[in-house]
């Protein structure tokens, strides 16, 4: 069995001496700031000055988990650690490599360290390619990098998956984003090994914003992984990401997210894909951190066959709500989506499962099945089910099924008459209702998550 | 009077699966189909039962000298077609009795419902159903056994002029495997000419069939009488 | 507003079936079931003419130990609505809902029930079947809500929908469970017929439009049982 870290090793905060640090809170100048620092075109200030704008007119959403806590005046915005990418393991500062060590980067990353974009604060501090992906032409970079290195591929796709207007959160990061992923995977080229990302939040109120990209060409596979964890902070703490993927024709792509936030962020994520003809798109989702978390990792369908699922696993503890869920547009005929969704909800924790089907009129033959299960810990633990299901087509087929239960007193009984103690039977129980999904991840991911899920659950975390 | 397969050549999506059959069926015979998985055996059922993604992209389908190639599937039923399917599709909250009910009436067949009703009763009992089996929904919950033997029990209620019957004879156990070959006799001494797909020899030692025609990637590459079955036995489908 | 009617049922003893009828207009019933007492009441409709615009509210309140059978068929009219709120109050109460609805032309159905569980061994089970035709449409929404007193509490909610033609239908069932002993679950189905079961029932003689009000016939057979005893005759087929 894999050691654990205790709750301690994480909460240690390295000193940095940071190259750039701004003042907490967002203005016009801030944007200005970051844009010339970064020596951006002028299409792409006026890009974030308008997004300022827009996020300023929007309200912060009230139809969904408690934001009331987000002070946006106290949350910094942008900051670098280190002034230039670098190049290999070694050249990473020594104390982000010790703090790397600390919050245990996956075997994952050991293995493919050299395909790994780590993101360090708001900007990529590491990253490195390797060379049979360079070979096959595949773009995998830190935005920041990507944005300097291919500032045409950025301004073709940036913001047609997700418009800056589509929610506030979503005008916010395009306002004051930093670091991220550009993935580019050209024509019917076959990634075998799994792209890699890992970031984490490291400064008193820093705000994460990153924004990723991906471009999946006609015929293509790749899978990208990204995974987080952060240590624990006295204030509160904003994450806002965006996430765009575009899959031609006949591509697939799976997105893996293992989320570990600590306890006091909210984690306010916009994700979505476009899938073309013949397309597949995979989501697998797993959500164990932060205060609040919404994110509903979204499938557009506009291609003739195209397909898409969502493999979703929240876990709440005390003070956590985790809403999370999807929405699958079926924008063309014969495409076809399924839904699975396990949470667990322990102590006060709460989690919600959000959802939207539509099936609008006259996109023939289109199929969608949704599967979400509950499992309640605790008397005061709650968990909610919010599923849409809009069929405008009478061809098509779609159906939803919900169930929430506990832990079955037989169950436990018949593990404990095995020898095994009741709190090894709920581990064996609770491993065994996210097993569906956690077989799912890359091997390394899915001990990292057991581990992590044993963790919460013996209450060494929380 | 036969039902007559001339040059039938089958499309499914982009595949040819059946390439030029011929085959003829007069009423009151018994003609095996044999060949491995993936013959297409299945295909010509479907496609003499008229199924939508079955694409006849050349022959015809002669019965008793009319053409029923381009009709659709219930208008081939209502001309004397049958077809007992593989796996029988479960029809909920319909009872068998109204069902067959039904069929007759679609299929404009002259009946009165008590003569309708005692002939039921007494089919369904030669076929091993507890009276109350045919209120069941159709197929629904049914065992795999019992699903077969309700496709047996259809085909002596509709009395079609020529039946095919898809691996009628697969998951059954003897005792069913009698039953549902007693059947067919029964349905053959009615003069239906009966089509039987199967892999296996084991039924048609019961049934004797006159001729047993060998499909092997969409084309008949032999007919013949019983011993070829016997040989199929011993030496497979390699041989052909 | 068009005239509003409004009419309160308190059942105290176990009775024979209530019958309700819907009216155009607007309608409030009240339902109250007394502890012990186990009550069935079937709200029909009976719309003759076309244009019909009926909006019910139904509030019913289950005392302890009380059970009730409440059954609603619903077809035709121009815009039907129900909303429907069950509060089960007392300890051991039981509800089980049943509705039907058929819409065809361009008839609107909304329908909306809350199941809100404030005792605990408090069951509800509700079963909604509706076929829509032509360019009819179903809007169905549902919220099961258990409180944190509700202990074992068995909850379950089910809509199957068809759809025909041009029709259309929005479901969405929700859930909010605040307490872990229980159970609860909901199953939500939109769809065509089954292209399968029209070509076992052509193979068997049935054309396109015989087959379809087979299988519709059969959709609405599993609701039966669930009918009070006396009026399952005019829904079961003629034999």
């Amino acid at each position: 069995m894999a050691k654990t870290r205790s709750h301690k090793d994480l909460s240690l905060t390295n000193e940095l001496d940071y190259q750039y640090i701004s003042k907490p809170g967002i203005s016009e100048n801030l944007i200005r700031e970051i844009s010339a620092y970064k020596q951006e075109p002028s299409w792409m200030l006026a890009k974030r000055l308008q997004a300022f704008k827009i996020f300023k007119s929007k309200p912060t959403p009230t139809w969904g988990a408690n934001l009331s806590g987000i002070n946006y005046k106290k949350i910094r915005y942008f900051l670098r650690p280190i002034d230039k990418v670098a190049g290999s393991w070694s050249e990473v500062p020594k104390k982000i490599r010790e703090t790397y060590q600390k919050i245990g980067i996956p075997q994952a990353e050991r293995k493919f360290l050299a395909g790994v974009v780590a993101q360090y604060e708001s900007m990529a501090v590491y990253q490195s390619l390797q060379k049979q992906l360079e070979k096959q032409g595949v773009i995998f970079l830190d935005m920041d990098t990507g944005f300097k290195k291919h500032p045409e591929l950025v301004k073709k796709y940036l913001g047609t998956v997700v418009p800056t207007a589509d929610n506030k959160f979503s005008a916010l990061n395009t306002a004051v984003w930093s670091g991220g992923s550009l993935v580019y995977i050209p024509k019917g080229v076959k990634v075998d090994i799994p792209l890699q990302a890992y970031f984490r939040i490291n400064a008193k109120q820093v705000g994460q914003f990153e924004r990723t990209l991906i471009i999946a060409e006609a015929g293509s596979q790749a899978h990208y992984v990204e995974g987080c964890t952060a240590p624990v902070y006295a204030a509160d703490s904003l994450h806002a990401g965006v996430v765009e993927i575009i899959i031609k024709p006949g591509a697939r792509l799976r997105y893996t997210t293992v989320q570990n936030w600590s306890k006091n962020v909210y984690n306010l994520v916009t994700k979505r894909a476009f899938v073309y003809e013949d397309g597949i798109m995979e989501w697998v989702d797993g959500n164990l951190g932060s205060k609040t978390t919404m994110k509903y990792p979204s499938i557009y369908l506009l291609g003739t066959g195209a397909k898409g699922s969502v493999l979703s696993i929240a876990l709440a503890g005390a003070g956590q709500h985790q809403d999370v869920g999807t929405k699958i547009i079926h924008g063309a005929p014969n495409t076809s989506s399924s839904v699975v969704s396990k949470s667990i909800s322990k102590e006060s924790g709460r989690t919600s499962y959000r959802g939207l089907i539509k099936i609008p009129k006259n996109v023939k033959n289109c199929t969608a099945s949704v599967v979400c299960d509950a499992l309640l810990l605790n008397k005061n633990s709650r968990t909610d089910t919010y599923p849409k299901m809009e069929v405008y087509e009478a061809d098509s087929g779609v159906t939803h099924e919900a169930t929430v239960g506990q832990i079955g007193a037989d169950q436990l009984f018949y593990l404990k008459s095995r020898g095994i103690s009741e709190n090894e039977a709920r581990n064996i129980i609770v491993q065994g209702f996210i097993e569906p999904i956690v077989k799912e991840l890359p091997l390394e991911y899915a001990i990292e998550l057991n581990r992590l899920i044993k963790l919460e659950m013996s209450g060494l975390v929380g | 009077m036969s039902l007559q397969i001339s040059n039938l050549s089958v499309k499914v999506g982009s595949n040819l699966i059946l390439k030029a059959i011929n085959l003829e069926i007069k009423p009151g015979e018994i003609h095996a189909l044999m060949g491995p998985n993936g013959s297409g055996k299945s295909t010509l059922a479907n496609s003499i039962m008229g199924h939508p993604k079955a694409n006849r992209i050349a022959g015809k389908i002669i019965l008793d000298k009319k053409d029923i190639s381009s009709l659709p599937t219930e208008k081939r039923a209502q001309a004397g077609v049958f077809m007992a399917f593989q796996q029988p599709v479960e029809i909920s909250g319909v009872s068998i009795r109204n069902f067959l009910r039904l069929a007759l009436l679609a299929q404009k067949t002259q009946f009165k419902l008590n003569v309708f009703q005692n002939e039921l009763d007494k089919q369904a009992k030669a076929l091993k159903f507890e009276p109350d089996f045919l209120k069941r929904s159709v197929n629904e919950g049914l065992s795999g056994g019992e699903k077969k033997r309700l496709e047996i029990l259809q085909l002596l209620m509709l009395k079609p002029k020529y039946a095919i019957l898809d691996e009628i004879d697969s998951g059954l156990d003897i005792d069913a495997l009698k039953t549902v070959a007693q059947g067919m006799l029964r349905a053959k001494r009615m003069g239906i000419g009966l089509l039987v797909i199967t892999h296996y020899s084991r039924i048609l030692k019961y049934l004797l069939p006159k001729k047993i025609h060998i499909l092997v990637k969409g084309q008949i590459v032999k007919t013949g009488s019983k011993q070829l079955a016997e040989k199929l036995e011993k030496s497979g489908y390699q041989a052909f | 507003m068009k005239n509003l009617n409004k009419k309160k049922l308190i059942i105290p003893t176990s009775l024979k079936p209530v019958i309700l009828y819907r009216i155009n207009g607007v309608q409030e019933i009240e339902i109250k079931v007394k502890p012990g007492v186990k009550a069935e009441v079937l709200i029909l409709n009976n719309f003759q003419k076309p244009r019909i615009e009926s909006f019910l509210k139904i509030n019913i309140k289950l005392y302890q130990n009380s059970k009730l059978n409440f059954v609603e068929g619903i077809s035709g009219g121009q815009v039907i609505e129900t909303r429907s709120v069950v509060k089960l109050l007392g300890s051991g109460a039981e509800c089980q809902v049943t509705n039907m609805f058929q819409g065809n032309k361009n008839e609107q159905h909304v329908f909306q029930i809350l199941i809100d569980h404030q005792s605990p061994n408090t069951k509800a089970n509700v079963l909604v079947k509706a076929v829509y035709k032509n360019h009819a449409s179903g809007k169905f929404q549902s919220l099961i809500k258990v409180g944190q007193k509700a202990k074992k509490t068995n909850s379950y909610y089910q809509d199957e929908v068809l759809l025909l033609d041009s029709a259309k239908a929005i479901s969405s069932p929700t859930l909010e469970i605040l307490t872990d002993d229980v159970k609860a679950s909901h199953g939500s189905s939109v769809s065509r017929i089954n292209r399968d079961q029209v070509y076992y029932l052509a193979s068997r003689g049935l054309d396109f439009e015989q087959a379809r009000e087979c299988i519709t016939a059969g959709f609405f057979t599993s609701v039966i049982a669930r009918l009070p005893k006396a009026f399952c005759q005019p829904f079961l087929f003629k034999e």
